[in-house]
């Protein structure tokens, strides 16, 4: 924490003391914290054998178009220090210098600060039932009462990481057999090992739970228990398959990634908002009567005193579009200087989600007859003013190819050689067949006077033969650049889960 | 700091009815206990498994090893948690009494302990809304001193086994919980680590957690 802490006696409290809490809710900071699950210690999801199971192996009959058994294992998830200096999943020291090398850092400092810290609490927060009817209106005499578990708003860069098992074709039962028992490389199938380290912080997340509120005589949902996350990640991500050479590479056993290499995503932002307080909640559902089940986001009330609330529209805007374009050409405004729009901003932010791979974004300008400079409380949202839009003006450029520093982008091992990244299309055609085009060394022009003939004589090719007709680009990096998903709004979805060839 | 250790295990599964009950503990009694500069606690929690983390009876159809789950307005279905069993484990954990800086760090947030409202005020006793933080305050610090070095997990074990997740549904007099109809997998997981059949998984944590309320 680097402060100074004094220690005190465990005493009971007096009665000034106890009157000094208001109860309203229990704070959790952690300072110079970590916590490291060992490399061998795994939690897993346990596979059955599917319908239409693969019998034989190799390339015959009984091994096409059918399925195999799979099982996922998560071994030795972690919280450490963002550090370029640290371990291996094998213990062995890791300081290679690599941003994002290193699984396992040391302790960080102020992870969860004591003036910013966790919070769980209950309470009951103003809001608007599946009905659209007001919940809480009256503070002195609440109604509804939630709990909710907050992370802290500001706090450092941390990294998450862990290491992965997909087994296919295993046939061990798990209850009463070792890993090394029944393994799917034994039975035809396969094992890959991954490691998955995200660098970053969840600052702002927020995760709830509070009854449903959908009342009626034949309610969709009803009154049931339900959950509200809403996610926020922003930082660094890679996803590696590439082990070193004397990594064991076996089931059980933790591995040795290279230093550097996979598939990277940097500078990422996302907020994904999975539920509305109130009137849209994660609830647990039936599935047919044979034991399966789904988890479901709700589906938005069908009411027109939700509308204003759930979708967040500006004053004279109803389709939505200006809206998200004001809310991308303002992202970084708070909605407290958005004039007679706050309330329509703060219910937009609370509902729409985004999620930004890299730091490029469109510096888009709303210009209106009375405001050219745009304040977001008067700004070109008017009915007037709408077909306004100036324009796109790039805030940062979009990372070059071979850019690591930035984007999405895929990345060879150290040491590795370099990869075939992607097509190279031929960007010219020729009616006289390879044996006359596409020489690497081109420098022929068809007749000058029109006619449309052409001749490898006189300015023709040098040499006969196939040209460049090359389909791949051999490269150490590729950057696919970019990309933003802004105004992600999620109006209902439902994961199931059923036993094999039931649902 | 000299720091008087308690040790308490608690064996919390399968309790014979012949235990004790727990009881508060007076005001007198209170005044004997020497231990004011700390407590450090190991808890050890069996569920269906024997000393050696073997299931007991946990194979077949109903089986005794499961886990019911029954949310308001799904009366009559059942989230059942079948061929449940597990161990759970914290190692010398210590809980002390502590007081928070008194200076703010650079992630502060006054908005944190504000109440709600149109009028907030500080949920803080003595602080103003512009400084309503918690520096100075008593706390009660959890920590793990006992945590060894690099590649030493030994503060948290925790072995799960869930064979099967699968609802399960009333039927007359028979509440869904007592049924096993769907007798397939529908969802498993395990906790447990490569080193042997039924190993604990194996935690460490480092550094020191701060809980106060407000």
């Amino acid at each position: 924490m680097n402060r100074t802490i004094t220690t005190a006696l465990l005493l009971a409290l007096d009665d000034s003391e106890m009157s000094s809490a208001h109860g309203a809710g229990i704070a959790v900071a952690l300072d110079n914290f970590a916590y490291l699950m060992a490399p061998t210690s795994y939690l897993e999801q346990v596979g059955t054998a599917p319908t239409n199971a693969c019998s034989g192996y190799g390339d015959i009959a009984s091994n096409r178009n059918c399925w195999r058994r799979g099982d996922l294992r998560w071994y030795g998830a972690s919280i450490t220090a963002a550090s370029e200096i640290g371990t291996h999943w094998t213990e062995s020291a890791c300081a290679s210098g690599d941003f994002m090398s290193c699984p396992r850092g040391g302790t960080i400092s102020q992870f969860s600060p004591f003036d910013n810290p966790y919070l769980m609490r209950a309470w009951s927060p103003a809001g608007m039932d599946y009905q659209g009817d007001p919940v809480n209106s009256n503070p002195a005499a609440p109604d509804k009462t939630i709990y909710e578990f907050l992370a802290p708003t500001s706090q450092p860069d941390y990294m998450l990481s862990f290491w992965g098992e997909i087994e296919a074709g295993a046939t061990r039962n798990s209850a009463t057999q070792t890993l090394s028992q029944g393994s799917g490389t034994a039975n035809g199938g396969g094992l890959l090992q991954s490691q998955t380290l995200i660098r970053g912080n969840a600052a702002g997340s927020v995760f709830r739970l509070f009854k449903f509120t959908e009342t009626g005589s034949t309610p969709r949902y009803g009154e049931t228990f339900g959950i509200m996350y809403t996610s926020h990640l922003q930082g660094d991500f890679r996803f590696s398959v590439a082990q070193t050479a004397s990594s064991p590479n076996a089931i059980g056993a933790p591995p040795q990634f290279q230093n550097i290499g996979g598939l990277y995503f940097r500078n990422v932002e996302a907020f994904i908002p999975l539920g509305q307080l109130y009137y849209q909640a994660l609830v647990l559902n039936a599935v047919g009567t044979d034991g399966g089940f789904s988890v479901e986001l709700t589906q938005v009330p069908d009411d027109p005193n939700v509308y204003p609330t759930y979708y967040g529209q500006s004053s004279g805007d109803d389709r939505g579009f200006l809206t998200a374009l004001q809310h991308l050409a303002y992202r970084n405004t708070p909605c407290s200087g958005w004039g007679a729009n706050s309330l329509n901003c703060t219910n937009y932010r609370a509902s729409h989600g985004h999620v930004r791979y890299g730091d490029w974004h469109p510096d888009l300008r709303i210009y209106s007859s009375t405001t050219p400079s745009g304040d977001p409380g008067d700004s070109g949202i008017a009915a007037g003013a709408r077909n306004l839009i100036n324009g796109y003006i790039d805030s940062d450029s979009n990372p070059a190819n071979g850019d690591d520093g930035d984007g999405i982008f895929f990345r060879a091992c150290d040491g590795c050689g370099p990869f075939n990244a992607y097509a190279q299309r031929t960007t010219r055609i020729d009616k006289r067949g390879e044996t006359s085009s596409m020489h690497i060394t081109q420098n022929y022009n068809c007749n000058s006077d029109g006619s449309g003939g052409c001749s490898i004589n006189g300015n023709g090719p040098t040499q006969n033969g196939p040209g460049n007709t090359g389909r791949v680009f051999p490269t150490a990096s590729v950057n696919l650049g970019d990309a933003r998903m802004e105004g992600l709004l999620i109006n209902r979805f439902e994961m199931i889960s059923c036993q094999a060839g039931v649902c | 700091m000299r720091t008087t250790r308690s040790v308490l295990i608690a064996l919390i599964f399968l309790l014979p009815c012949s235990t004790l009950a727990m009881e508060p503990v007076n005001d007198e009694q209170l005044s004997l206990i020497t231990g004011q500069q700390g407590v450090q606690l190991t808890l050890k929690l069996r569920n269906n498994v024997d000393e050696n983390f073997n299931p007991v009876g946990c194979s077949g159809a109903l089986n005794p090893c499961r886990m019911g789950l029954e949310f308001a307005g799904r009366e009559g279905i059942w989230l059942m948690l079948k061929d449940y069993y597990g161990y759970l484990a914290l190692n010398d954990i210590r809980l002390t009494s502590t007081t928070l800086p008194g200076t703010a760090t650079a992630f502060s947030n006054t908005q944190r302990f504000l109440s709600q409202g149109s009028t907030p005020t500080c949920l803080i006793s003595g602080k103003s809304v512009a400084g309503c933080l918690p520096t100075g305050e008593l706390a009660m610090k959890v920590s793990y001193p006992q945590s060894g070095p690099v590649g030493n997990y030994n503060d948290f074990s925790l072995f799960m086994n869930i064979g099967r997740t699968a609802l399960e549904f009333d039927d007359g007099a028979t509440p869904g919980f007592m049924r096993d109809v769907a007798s397939g997998s529908v969802l498993g997981f395990r906790m447990s680590d490569s080193s042997a059949l039924n190993a604990p998984s194996q935690s460490k944590f480092m550094g020191d957690a701060y809980v106060f309320g407000f």
